[in-house]
């Protein structure tokens, strides 16, 4: 098989649809296992998984419709309450999640996914035929009567449409279940409003469905449906339960139409007599005594659905029950047994008001805005200069000005508004921490309570992005080194399970996240003394360093604090790779911990990539941005604040002597004969270096864009920014700046401080 | 476009059909080069450009094009020519090829104009020196000689060989 049949159109957004629908699916299925018996939850996992299966049948990719499949078998029963969501149904079905994932990834890749493990598929099969199977709908197709009692004409569609079909029936019978079961709550006198408006929701979707078959008697039946259920709040107590019984009947026949269907039928099944007689009752008018007839059953042979002769058997067997009730006359709506558990089900859990965009329309979007804002600028320029010119004072000028500065704010408030639509909440990945928690308790044999705050903070999409990894390693760490074992904690006085919080909170133009437990803190003593094993820092050092300046020390390169490499964390790269990342991002991260009581990591991080504040300085001719995240102070150096050490110029400030980097000579090449004035003294984490710059034009918020991948060897600069005047300024990458400086590659303005 | 568009008659523009391809022609030193007009996305006259450090000197920087950041190359001192310049009736040529673009500084943008591209022959003997590698062809035209530049080649070139000797 190969993907080349298939528009890459259709599959990016099948890719996109399935891809979230299985990231919401593997959070609720997490929820559901400590929310064993949620019907919502259950519901919308079964659905998500149902529409992935769907989705993956349209285009043909079998291998995934397969998983799909025994997955959404399982859960259609679980859901049923015939299959029990034990710890082992519950990591199969996860699997079927992550083995899901991996082929969406191999579509992504352009590859045809591989089957699915069979033991898996084995599993979940076994799973599935351990529940009651002859009640599940799956099965009942199967055993409908392969002989059609009632005959009918071959059902013909479109090729196309053909391969829907299954899909089809499977949604019609789906929605067929919900209306029944709404139509109890029809009949009851005070939700009956609610509930007709629900039905008529549902048939709108029915109809939808039915209009696949291009059936009009089917079409038809769901109108009169429709109409019928809008009437049926206002009804008559006395009519009631003949105006039920014949609801239901018509739910009956439409079951029948939708067993002909599945086995390529059309059903003949007139309804003209039924529709009618729906009609009257639901007009508030009655029926004459002949017509009132008990049994749904009867009434199919009396309204002359069937033939009078015609054996009577049930469509499905699970619409048994609506054939034979024990005694209709005294059963409302005969057909729907009450099943309150899924009255309280969303009914469009599914419809967001929301419409997908391509991210590089949005691009091209703050793109133009970017140019917007530049020729607003020239303005707003204008608009001044016009004012100082002689002979100005003519009302004209504080109309220009008037203007420009609405344009101004316009142009701010729009820039703003595409800058927001790139913003996602961090829900999108908390998501995932749930199931990586559960995953972190089950291999380190700890209870770990996951709370999570703050989902709906919006961020940047390419922030959330970059974020990923390094919060799971941080959950990790708290799973591995944080906690203790519940033992432990509960010799220690605290519950046996630990506690970890996730929190995410906006402060000004940053986002402060949080992750916080309740384990057996950091021993600052331990740390130095490993740092000092590990020759991080001397024995001196250590010794001098407050207890919190040595915590720190677990972001320095090549630290580990695990005793013993596991599977988990502990290889040395973890938090420096935190850290690393988190700077990328422009943000800074801490750390504070209470010997026994906790450790709380924090970053601080820009809402977006796409805006930051620097500081415009000059070099030479040019002007570089230095992101202000990065600048700790800046100095003008007197006397002898420059010096060398062994040969490195070097700037003492108070008592630090700081690395010197002339960024005349680094970028340009240019040295020059006086020292530059002024030195911006940058740091990351524990690193400093000062660069020496000739002025500075002030602080400003920037737009950051991208360089051309030809300049990737230029490592001094991160990107390039557009200033008022349309011209271009580079943004200084203070990490590479730093980086050299201190590995000492360029001789002459290093020092290994 | 920011150049002369009256073509001069020189007998190639009587009857334009549908087979002829469009070319913009430009100097560079004393040679004429043409680039299909499909991938020249526009030409502009010198603006400012930003100088990025540890580049060779043939990438003379950065511009701004209406928002976004390009670079641009001296084709001039690219095919060992001597360098540009700077001379008002330069232009920056940027062209365009699976969205990647690249703004090339030539001394003079001479014409827009259509050929026959069966006159355009392997640059074989004609061409040698520095820019060979870059010309896909030569167009002969009455005395003139056009230089067909690979502009597939230029991109690849900047991108790779040219980005990493400043390494």
């Amino acid at each position: 098989m190969s993907l080349d049949g298939i528009d890459p159109a259709i599959l990016g957004d099948f890719l996109t649809e399935s891809n979230e629908l299985i990231e919401k699916l593997e959070e609720d299925l997490v929820k559901l296992e400590s929310a064993s018996g949620d019907d919502e939850l259950i519901n919308s996992v079964f659905r998500a998984m149902h529409t992935v299966k769907g989705s993956a049948s349209f285009l043909a990719l079998n291998p995934v419709v397969a998983v799909a499949h025994v997955a959404e078998d399982v859960l259609n029963l679980s859901r049923k309450g015939e299959v029990a969501i034990t710890e082992g149904v519950m990591t199969r079905l996860l699997e079927s999640v992550d083995v899901l994932r991996g082929q969406l990834d191999a579509l992504n890749a352009g590859e045809m996914p591989g089957e699915g493990p069979p033991d898996l598929v084995e599993a979940l099969k076994a799973i599935a035929a351990g529940g009651d199977a002859a009640d599940a709908p799956t099965e009942q197709a199967d055993a409908a009567p392969a002989q059609d009692a009632q005959g009918g004409v071959p059902l013909e569609l479109h090729p196309d449409k053909m391969a829907l079909v299954e899909f089809m029936i499977s949604d019609m019978r789906e929605q067929l279940d919900e209306i029944e079961s709404l139509a109890v709550a029809l009949m009851d006198g005070e939700s009956a409003d609610a509930a007709a408006q629900e039905i008529r929701t549902k048939a709108g979707e029915l109809e939808l469905t039915a209009d696949f078959f291009e059936l009009d008697v089917l079409v038809g039946d769901v109108k009169s449906l429709a109409a019928a259920a809008a009437e049926a709040p206002g009804l008559d107590a006395g009519l009631r339960p003949a105006f039920g019984l014949r609801f239901a009947t018509l739910i009956e026949v439409m079951r029948r139409r939708a067993s002909g269907l599945d086995e390529g039928v059309v059903r003949e099944l007139p309804t003209e007599t039924l529709r009618e007689r729906i009609a009257l009752l639901a007009a508030g008018e009655g029926l004459p005594a002949e017509d009132l007839i008990d049994g749904v059953d009867q009434l199919l042979v009396h309204d002359g659905v069937l033939e009078a002769d015609a054996p009577v058997i049930a469509a499905e067997p699970a619409a048994a029950p609506a054939a034979d009730p024990p005694a209709a006359s005294e059963a409302p709506a005969a057909g729907a047994k009450p099943k309150p558990a899924e009255r309280t089900k969303p009914l469009t859990s599914a419809t967001e008001a929301t419409i997908r965009v391509d991210v590089n329309r949005l691009e091209s979007l703050l793109n133009l805005v970017g140019e917007l804002v530049l020729e607003k600028n020239r303005v707003l320029g204008m608009a001044r200069t016009y004012r100082r010119m002689p002979g100005s004072d003519n009302g004209f000028s504080d109309q220009l000005e008037q203007v420009s500065s609405a344009l101004d704010r316009v142009t701010g408030d729009l820039q703003l508004g595409i800058m927001k639509t790139r913003m996602q909440p961090m829900e999108k990945l908390f998501g995932r921490y749930p199931r990586v928690v559960r995953d972190l308790a089950k291999a380190t044999g700890k209870q770990i309570d996951l709370e999570l705050v703050g989902g709906d903070t919006e961020v940047d999409k390419s922030v959330i992005e970059m974020l990923a990894d390094p919060m799971v390693h941080l959950l990790r760490n708290c799973a591995d080194h944080g906690l203790e074992g519940p033992e432990d904690r509960v010799a220690a006085g605290k519950p046996a399970a630990g506690q970890v919080t996730v929190s995410a909170r906006h402060e000004g133009n940053h986002v402060v996240v949080e992750i916080i437990d309740d384990g057996r803190g950091i021993d600052p003593q331990k740390v130095g003394a490993k740092a000092v094993s590990k020759g991080l820092i001397s024995a001196e050092e250590m010794a001098s360093s407050s207890d919190s300046s040595l915590v720190r020390l677990i972001f320095a390169p090549g630290f580990s604090m695990a005793e013993e490499v596991s599977n988990l964390s502990g290889r040395g790269v973890g938090m420096d790779v935190v850290n690393t990342n988190i700077t990328k991002l422009g943000g800074v991260i801490d750390v504070a911990s209470e010997l026994g009581q906790g450790t709380t990591v924090s970053f601080r991080i820009p809402l977006t990539l796409a805006i930051m504040q620097a500081m415009m300085t000059e070099v030479g001719e040019a002007a570089y941005a230095i992101p202000l995240t990065n600048i700790v102070e800046i100095v003008q150096p007197e006397g002898d604040a420059l010096t060398t050490v062994r040969g490195n110029n070097v700037l003492r400030l108070r008592d630090e002597v700081i690395p010197l980097v002339d960024l005349s000579q680094r970028l340009d090449g240019v040295t020059q004969p006086d020292p530059l004035p002024y030195a911006v003294v940058v740091g990351l984490g524990d690193r400093r270096a000062a660069l020496q710059v000739a002025g500075l034009i002030g602080q400003q918020e920037i737009v950051i864009k991208p360089l051309d991948p030809m300049f990737e060897n230029s490592q001094e600069v991160s990107g390039a920014t557009v200033r008022e005047d349309g011209g271009v300024s580079l943004i200084l990458d203070v990490a590479s700046l730093l980086e050299t400086s201190r590995t000492g590659q360029h001789a002459g303005s290093v020092c290994d401080a | 476009m920011d150049t002369q568009d009256t073509p001069d008659f020189d007998g190639l523009e009587d009857t334009p059909e549908p087979e002829r391809v469009q070319v913009v022609s430009f100097w560079i030193g004393r040679e004429e080069y043409a680039v299909d007009v499909l991938s020249v996305r526009e030409i502009n006259r010198l603006m400012a450009i930003t100088h990025v450090p540890n580049t060779v000197e043939e990438v003379l920087g950065v511009v701004n094009l209406r928002g976004t950041i390009i670079p641009v190359v001296d084709l001039r001192s690219w095919f060992r020519l001597g360098e540009s310049g700077f001379r008002p009736q330069n232009r920056i040529v940027v062209i365009e090829v699976n969205g990647r673009m690249l703004g090339c500084v030539v001394e003079q943008v001479n014409e827009v104009l259509r050929i026959d591209p069966n006159i355009v022959v392997s640059p074989g003997a004609v061409v040698n020196g520095a820019e060979a590698e870059f010309i896909s062809g030569v167009a002969r035209l009455n005395d003139r000689l056009l230089m067909m530049l690979d502009v597939d080649r230029v991109l690849e070139e900047a991108e790779g060989p040219l980005a990493q000797m400043a390494a």
